[in-house]
């Protein structure tokens, strides 16, 4: 990483705007040396530096948010170690002395060490609480359509996220879940994950805003949930008794100490499953884009624009496809699950 | 670039806590009113089918109704034509019989005339001529009332004549 | 030779491999899934269904190789 920024974000410059900053002074001198005909690995390693900070600070969460050095927002910063640390924003805290910033992280000044919990509000908390209001006030309005005029056939927004609500119940919940009662408590579920993951996808292709979904910590959060929802269905539904001879695969107890190990290991790969493509459809098209426009930087040549741009177009509509077709993915697996574990004849064979 | 595999506990906790507040305010504000209101358009829809159907059906009796009054209406009228032709039938009878009969008492009557008429002529006739036979008998007589035989042959003839 | 550069050697192979096995199982789900839904059209919309979970099955395990290959990369 640049030394430079390092300094900078230390200068309490905020670390987006300290890495611009470095973009166009690494251009320039790029051209400088260029023309002084000095090595040119070396400037191609400083590019590739500046590609992969910009990488990072799309990428990565951060207690800022910045929108393209037009403005810049300090996001409240709230630690636990031993006792409750609030700061309003990292500057704050840099301030105060207890807490500094190393390596963008947040460490004890005295100690070294990073802080037991750090619950700061930041850019994907941020954008989570955005997708959630975005939502909100599409059902709210929804809501209230419904309530004036409840028997005229809905239109526009209202239309859409109908059309939506009712393709979970009816094509992913009903049929994969056997029982039609804990379908019916379980719909407002994978209706609530399939808008939350769609919205938090549909975000990383907002210019200028992060997918949330594009981070481990947010698809494994949701996993936790979903592995709450799987087996607690099955506990409620089937009996704890049953969920447990579950774990047996149904097998004679001859091989019980195979399967047993096996289910439950697959008990945890199934969300670890959903966690990871997840975070990986969701990253893996944001590096493309950015590698496809890096090209430009790295190759100093126009020749390779309409190519980079093409490509990226092409991904970009691609990334429009697959945030859908995640979100959908991530909700049918989840219901798929839950009918396993609920299937009432699932010791039968 | 490393922290993009780590996984930070903070931002975990807080997806959690948002999805789970996500959830409760999207049961509580969106999700539950849209399902009460589909349901009950879902109920409005049914009932309108139902009530379309019982009006279906209603609209089918009363068109049956019509129908079986329209048919006992062209029975009757057909009845009553019949009635109708019978009776002018039944009356041309007898007003044809009627007339039969009193032809026939008029021809009797006529016949009965006419016999009285001819006996009553035959009377006259019969007179007459009887006092025309007496008058040529009597001029007959007058000149050659001799022989037997012409006698005889005036007697017969009137005896004839009688007879008729 | 430099072990970093096996390292980014070895990410590039496996992400390359993986993304192989991937491609040939999805390619072999979809054309059986059509040719399935030739067969049955009635049928399609299940088959679909199918397709989409058992395509993002194996597309989980060919994330697991990629992620791993990532950690090579940038570790």
């Amino acid at each position: 990483m640049s030394n430079l920024s390092e300094v900078k974000t230390q200068q309490n410059v905020g670390i987006a705007q300290a890495q611009s900053s470095n973009l166009q002074i690494t251009q320039t001198k790029s051209v400088n040396l260029k023309d002084t005909t000095q090595s040119h690995s070396e400037a191609k390693q400083e590019e590739g530096n500046v590609i992969s900070d910009i990488l990072q600070e799309h990428l990565l969460d951060h207690h800022s948010y910045n929108f393209f050095n037009v403005f810049h927002i300090d996001l409240p910063v709230i630690l636990y170690d031993k006792q409750l640390y609030l700061y309003p924003s990292m500057k704050s805290m840099m301030a105060e002395g207890t807490f500094t910033e190393i390596h963008h992280q947040i460490v004890r000044k005295d100690t070294q060490q990073p802080p037991k919990l750090d619950m700061s509000i930041t850019a994907l908390v941020m954008f989570q609480w955005l997708s959630i209001l975005l939502l909100l006030f599409a059902f709210i309005t929804s809501a209230k359509k419904y309530k004036k005029q409840p028997k005229t056939a809905p239109k526009g927004l209202q239309n859409m996220l109908e059309v939506l609500v009712l393709y979970i119940r009816d094509e992913i919940v009903r049929p994969n879940i056997s029982s039609k009662r804990l379908a019916d408590v379980l719909s407002p579920y994978f209706v609530a994950l399939f808008f939350f993951i769609l919205v938090m996808n549909l975000f990383g292709l907002i210019p200028g805003g992060h997918s949330a979904t594009g981070n481990l910590a947010v698809t494994a959060g949701l996993s936790i949930i979903a592995y709450f929802v799987i087996n607690g269905s099955a506990i409620f539904h089937v009996g704890f008794s049953h969920w447990l001879k579950e774990l047996t695969g149904g097998a004679p107890w001859g091989i019980w100490i195979i399967m047993i190990p096996i289910e439950i290991l697959s008990m945890f790969t199934k969300p670890f499953a959903l966690t990871i493509r997840l975070f990986a459809n969701m990253t893996a098209g944001h590096v493309i884009i950015f590698s496809l426009l890096g090209l430009i930087f790295m190759l100093h040549t126009f020749a390779i624009v309409p190519i980079s741009i093409g490509f990226s177009l092409f991904i970009y509509t691609l990334e429009l496809l697959v945030a859908f077709i995640q979100a959908y993915v991530f909700t049918i697996l989840t219901a798929v699950f839950v009918g396993l574990t609920t299937a009432e004849h699932s010791l039968e064979h | 670039m490393e922290k993009l595999l780590s996984v930070d506990p903070g931002l975990l906790i807080w997806t959690m806590i948002n999805f789970l507040i996500f959830l409760f305010l999207l049961l509580k504000f969106g999700f539950k009113p849209m399902m009460n209101a589909l349901k009950a358009r879902e109920d409005g829809i049914q009932n309108s089918i139902k009530s379309a159907e019982a009006a279906t059906e209603n609209a089918q009796k009363l068109l049956q109704e019509a129908q079986n009054k329209l048919n006992e209406a062209s029975k009757e009228v057909l009845t009553i034509i019949q009635k109708g032709r019978e009776q002018s039938n039944a009356i041309i009878n007898e007003a044809k019989e009627e007339a039969e009969k009193l032809r026939q008492e008029k021809m009797e009557n006529a016949v009965k005339e006419i016999t009285l008429a001819q006996e009553a002529a035959f009377k006259q006739i019969k007179y007459e001529i009887a006092g025309l036979v007496v008058d040529a008998t009597e001029k007959i007589i007058n000149e050659k009332l001799e022989k037997e035989k012409d006698y005889e042959l005036i007697n017969k003839y009137i005896e004839n004549l009688s007879k008729n | 030779m430099d072990p970093k550069a096996l390292a980014f050697l070895a990410a590039g192979l496996g992400a390359g491999m993986s993304v192989i096995g991937a491609g040939v199982g999805i390619g072999k789900l979809a054309a059986s899934a059509l040719e399935s839904a030739g067969r049955q059209p009635e049928a399609s919309g299940k088959l679909q269904t199918m397709m989409i979970i058992a395509a993002a099955l194996i597309e989980g395990v060919a994330l697991f190789a990629e992620v791993i290959s990532l950690l090579l990369a940038i570790k």
